[in-house]
């Protein structure tokens, strides 16, 4: 082994790199080379000098670390959260640009609608909407912002918005809707949108 | 301990400023020695520390904690003191160009360092020897420096500090080669020759 060689395992052993078999190669040029033994030698107090510019002591710089920081923003949970979630960000902004272009269709009038095709069978009392006792009604019945009372029997659904009804399930052959907030309207639409389409 | 450490990250970027603190306690001896090993100055050391930190807190949400958070805030505190040393080094080589003996200090000090200056007057000869590895590692380039730094003062891998510096291991390791063959023969060996 030529000492260009050996300098060369010497750093890789140094840097506890050189397997063991080599590392019985270097042992045995060290032996005869002392030039190569010299060399070996600085460079091992270069380790032990470098070292020795370990420092203990330090200052204790904690409160002025912390005094540096930018203040806590309340928000800042929050804009991480959706910087950390772009998908989710877009959803978010596309359910809330649809939700308020369905809020301008909200109509927050308080007037009693009442919708079906068999009025004659129906009574209207203030806001009170009876089917009573002995009357059938085939088709469906919307009521909205009003009290139903089902007296009689009501083949169809019964939808009742922003309003209550009293019934036994019994008098009512179809499904009993209750939608009571905007966001239950907003979702019965989309319902009836997919159920014609 | 890793383990610990990016919890403590996950917390700390959750606005736990609690928890920052236990980052700021466990890391600032570490960031303050290699800043002021690297800088060879007390002030500039601290608003390393200062500023490394700053960062730290800015980008947490950035952390990824599959990364060790040693390296992530190991390689930010680098980063910073490389900066300086080549801002230093501009600003040296202008003021040296417009007026050579305008410069307060010949070697570029602007601060007696500190274990300098603590250590007793009758140890004449272990602090000549400190003095001479000092001088000799601030000869080295910054990127060189830094490994040494690093290596010796922090007893980081050759692994660990490829993934401070971003530098692949081959890279590091011949840096190394390089720097302790630089400091070599820098260092007298007249009294250990023999």
């Amino acid at each position: 082994m030529d000492c260009k060689q050996a300098v060369s395992w010497i750093h890789e052993y140094m840097d506890g790199e050189l397997n063991s078999s080599n590392q019985a190669i270097l042992d045995e040029h060290l032996r005869q080379c002392s030039s190569c033994r010299e060399h070996f030698k600085e460079l091992e107090i270069v380790e032990e000098r470098v070292q020795m510019l370990r420092m203990k002591a330090a200052p204790d710089l904690t409160d002025r670390i912390m005094a540096s920081l930018p203040p806590q923003q309340k928000s800042r949970t929050v804009l991480n959260w959706l910087k950390r979630h772009p998908a989710l960000t877009a959803a978010a902004i596309f359910v809330i640009v649809m939700f308020s272009s369905f809020a301008t269709l909200w109509d927050t009038n308080e007037q009693l609608v009442i919708s079906t095709n068999e009025f004659e069978k129906i009574i209207v009392d203030g806001n009170r909407v009876i089917v009573p006792e002995g009357q059938t009604i085939n088709g469906d019945l919307i009521v909205e912002n009003g009290e139903i009372i089902v007296e009689g029997m009501l083949l169809g659904n019964l939808v009742v918005i922003d309003g209550s009804y009293t019934a036994s399930s019994a008098n009512i052959g179809g499904r009993i809707t209750i939608v009571n907030r905007m966001f239950d309207w907003i979702w019965y639409k989309i319902a009836g949108w997919f159920g014609t389409v | 301990m890793d383990l610990y450490e990016a919890r403590l990250a996950q917390l700390a970027r959750n606005g736990d400023r609690v928890a920052f603190r236990q980052l700021v306690d466990h890391y600032q001896n570490k960031i303050y020695h290699l800043a002021y090993r690297m800088l060879g100055n007390a002030h500039e050391a601290e608003d390393v520390v200062q500023e490394t930190f700053l960062r730290v807190y800015k980008n947490l949400m950035r952390y990824d904690p599959a990364q060790k958070f040693s390296t992530w805030i190991y390689r930010i505190g680098t980063n910073l003191c490389i900066d300086i040393l080549r801002k230093r080094k501009r600003k040296r080589n202008i003021s040296l160009d417009a007026n050579l003996f305008d410069s307060e200090s010949s070697d570029g000090y602007d601060f007696m360092p500190m274990d300098e200056a603590e250590q007793p007057e009758n140890l004449l000869v272990l602090s000549e020897t400190r003095r001479q590895v000092r001088e000799a590692l601030d000869m080295m380039p910054e990127q060189y420096k830094s490994i040494m730094i690093l290596r010796y003062l922090h007893d980081l891998s050759l692994q660990e500090i490829s993934d401070v510096l971003e530098l692949p291991v081959t890279t590091i390791k011949t840096r190394l080669h390089r720097g302790r063959e630089f400091l070599r023969s820098r260092i007298e060996h007249s009294q250990e020759s023999g």
